[in-house]
Formats: structure tokens, C-alpha cells, sequence
């Protein structure tokens, strides 16, 4: 059930890139050495696996021996 | 013959041995051929999936775009994100339909599920006219490579034949074996390379990233970021966005999902593939690393700038190796959109001729 919820986190990557990247578009401050727009960028795609395992390991898909899915 | 020159040949050789020997213990039919049989482990589906992204146009366009454009590169690295996020529900459904229903290209699905042959021969053509250039930007892309990496003893020319018969014979023998298998050599090797290079270079010459970031910054201001016109955010949103729905459209693409054993490979790469997608990061630094160091390249001669940066660092052996990876990244996508485009024309339009 808590799949039902958890699947729309899936949206935060869209939203993170979209409308984020527009609103810290800049150099400075450098994160990590890196201009504020790249670091911005480069934790959503972390972020987007760590969402997509989330989804993954709550969704009941996933939880069936192999074969057994339909 | 120079050390760089036989670390390519050997390369080459290599591939060409793998992607023979890949059809080892297989009997060989039309669904064994495309699409593996639906045999594909996560990993097999990852590299192939992976295999077909990270290209020449990554190797020396991902850091000519940086070198060249500056912060719009970035896009390159949004766009893919998305798309794995969206194919951890859009991959499992078609993978159901086409094993149900024994599919084996693109067109096929197109045709089935809409019950319209026309629809899938349109399909099959949209889709070969996308890959001509595609395919040919691949070999080009090889030329540059082994002509820069073989100190010009070689003619582009004569690298893309070579490139080319190599790639068609194992396509030939081996079909999908031969492209995951040989993806799985191309991607640890432009994996070791790419992260070297894009950590050693930037602490080479400017001694870390920051220093890097902040001569690049006093040299050509606002050019880390996205500008106001141009390039600007409306066309990084458009561009993302229209990429990443787009994105499982290519029909090599398309058709490498078919291979997959089981549905679960794909939302376990939904999860695993956005990070390899850092690769990318690295090859962007040493894009940004050759803007003060190898300056002055226009216009298509921007791509150059990862081979002219790495031939004014390293010994010619390095040279080989780098040059080696490069060829890699050019046969493995080329031998899958070599397939596809195969698989679209026989399959479909010309099956769909003789019918009538």
C-alpha cells in the first residue's frame, strides 16, 4: 500500500532538474569545486537512484521469486 | 609502427575475437539473433542499455560541448536521469507485450498493438533514416580517433573500413551477443579511462577542481552557467525534457529491452543507471581542463579537445589506450545500430513487401 504514496517521489528528479536548475543557475558558490549549477545537477542524479531504490524495494512488484511474476 | 598504434590493434582484434566468439554454445535463429533469446541477466540488459548510451558522441562530444559551450553541457547529464526514472514503468509493459506476442524490433510492437502493418513500416523508415546518420557519426567519430591517436599514420579513411568490416562480421555471426558482450569490455575500459583522465587532468594542470572552476571563471565569465539567450533555460528545459520522453524511441534502444529475462532488469537499471551516468561528469572536466590548456578550437574542431589535451600529456602508449577506449565506444553502438537498422529493413519493410 505504502507503494501508492512512495511512487511520486519519482516526480521530485523532474521537478529537482526543471524548475531547480533554472533557479540556481550560477557559478558561484563552487560546491565541491564544482560551479553551483553542476553540484545542483549532480545531486539530483544521485538523489534519482536513491529514489529509484526506494521505489524498487517498496514496490510489491519486486518482492516475488524470479519467474513468479506475471 | 608506434606503442599507440598496437594497443588499437590489439584492441580492435579483441573485439572482433569476443564479438565472433559470443555466438559460442548459441543455436542460432532470428529471436537468438535480435534479441538474445529473452535471456538477459541485469547486467547483460545494463551494459547493452548503457552500451548503446555512452558513445563517441559522449567520449568526444561530451567534452567538446563543454569545451565549447560551456554550462548547456549539462543538459547531457539531466536528460538520461529522467528517462530511467520513467522507464521503470514504461519498459516493464512493453516487455510483457513483446514477449507475449514474440516481437522482435520496434516496428513490430508499433504494427501489433495498433494492428496496423502500415504503421510498423512507417516506423521501420522513421527509424532507419534516424540511424544512417547516427551509425555514420559513429565511424566518423572512430576516424578521428585512431587518425589523432595514431599520430596520423593512419587516414581516417582507412580506420573506418577497418571499423566497419570488423563491426559488420561479428554483427553478423554473433547479432546481439556480440554487441553485449563486447559492451561489457567497452564500458570497463571508458569507465577506467574517463574517470583517469577526468580526475588526473584538472589536478595536473590547475591542481584540483576549484582552482580549475575559478580560472575558467576569471578567464571567460558566466560561461559555467546556462546564458540568457541561446542556449539559455528555456532551451536546457525544452531540450531535457523533449530528450528524455524521447529517449526510448531509438530503435536499437527499443529493441536491446527485448533481451531481458525478466522484468525486474529494469527497475533495478531505473535505480542503478542514473548514477552511471556520472561517467559523463568525468569527461566534462576534461572538456573544462582543455579550455586554457589546448585554447582556440572552433567550430567542429571542438571535439577534438579531449585527444589534443590527452597528445600534449601522455606517452604514446597512454595515447593507444585512450585511442583504444575511443574505438571501443564506436564499435559497440555502431554493431547495435548496425542491428537494428538490419532487423528494421529485412524484417520489416522487406517481409512486409513480399507479403503482398
Amino acid at each position: 500500500m505504502a507503494m501508492r504514496f512512495i511512487k511520486y517521489l519519482a516526480a521530485l528528479p523532474f521537478l529537482g532538474i526543471l524548475v531547480g536548475v533554472p533557479l540556481l543557475n550560477q557559478v558561484e558558490p563552487l560546491v565541491l569545486g564544482m560551479p553551483l549549477i553542476l553540484a545542483w545537477i549532480v545531486l539530483w542524479i544521485i538523489l534519482t537512484s536513491v529514489i529509484m531504490t526506494i521505489i524498487y524495494l517498496c514496490d510489491p512488484a519486486n518482492q516475488n521469486a524470479p519467474g513468479a511474476e506475471q | 609502427m608506434s606503442a599507440a598504434l598496437v594497443i588499437i590493434a590489439v584492441t580492435i582484434v579483441a573485439v572482433l575475437l569476443l564479438g565472433l566468439r559470443a555466438r559460442h554454445g548459441k543455436d542460432m535463429n532470428l529471436e537468438q539473433w535480435t534479441v538474445g533469446g529473452r535471456g538477459f541477466g541485469t547486467i547483460l540488459v545494463f551494459v547493452l542499455m548503457a552500451g548503446e548510451i555512452y558513445t563517441t558522441f559522449t567520449f568526444l562530444g561530451g567534452s567538446g560541448f563543454a569545451y565549447g559551450h560551456g554550462a548547456p553541457a549539462f543538459y547531457i547529464l539531466c536528460y538520461g536521469c529522467l528517462a530511467y526514472a520513467l522507464s521503470y514503468w514504461l519498459l516493464p509493459p512493453i516487455w510483457r507485450y513483446a514477449k507475449q506476442h514474440r516481437l522482435i524490433a520496434q516496428p513490430d510492437f508499433f504494427a501489433r498493438k495498433y494492428d496496423s502493418p502500415a504503421l510498423g513500416v512507417l516506423v521501420a523508415v522513421v527509424g532507419i533514416v534516424a540511424l544512417v546518420p547516427y551509425l555514420v557519426l559513429q565511424l566518423k567519430g572512430l576516424g578521428i580517433i585512431v587518425n589523432a591517436a595514431a599520430y596520423g599514420t593512419i587516414s581516417p579513411t582507412l580506420a573506418i573500413w577497418i571499423g566497419a568490416v570488423v563491426v559488420t562480421a561479428y554483427v553478423m555471426v554473433s547479432g546481439v551477443h556480440g554487441s553485449a558482450w563486447t559492451a561489457v569490455l567497452k564500458d570497463t575500459m571508458i569507465l577506467a579511462v574517463v574517470l583517469f583522465l577526468g580526475i588526473y587532468l584538472p589536478i595536473h594542470y590547475y591542481g584540483g577542481y576549484e582552482a580549475m572552476f575559478t580560472a575558467i571563471q576569471a578567464e571567460k565569465p558566466g560561461f559555467l552557467a546556462l546564458p540568457p539567450q541561446g542556449e539559455s533555460l528555456a532551451w536546457f528545459d525544452s531540450t531535457v525534457l523533449l530528450t528524455a520522453l524521447g529517449f526510448y524511441m531509438w530503435p536499437h534502444t527499443f529493441g536491446s529491452l527485448y533481451t531481458a529475462k525478466e522484468e525486474r532488469a529494469f527497475r533495478r537499471n531505473a535505480a542503478l543507471l542514473p548514477l552511471y551516468q556520472l561517467i559523463l561528469l568525468f569527461v566534462f572536466f576534461v572538456g573544462f581542463a582543455a579550455i586554457l590548456k589546448v585554447p582556440g578550437l572552433k567550430g567542429p574542431d571542438i571535439d577534438l579537445s579531449l585527444l589534443r589535451l590527452s597528445l600534449a600529456t601522455f606517452d604514446p602508449w597512454f595515447i593507444g589506450v585512450i585511442g583504444a577506449a575511443g574505438v571501443l565506444t564506436a564499435l559497440v553502438p555502431g554493431s547495435m545500430i548496425l542491428m537494428a537498422s538490419a532487423t528494421l529493413l529485412a524484417n520489416t519493410i522487406y517481409r512486409c513487401s513480399t507479403r503482398r
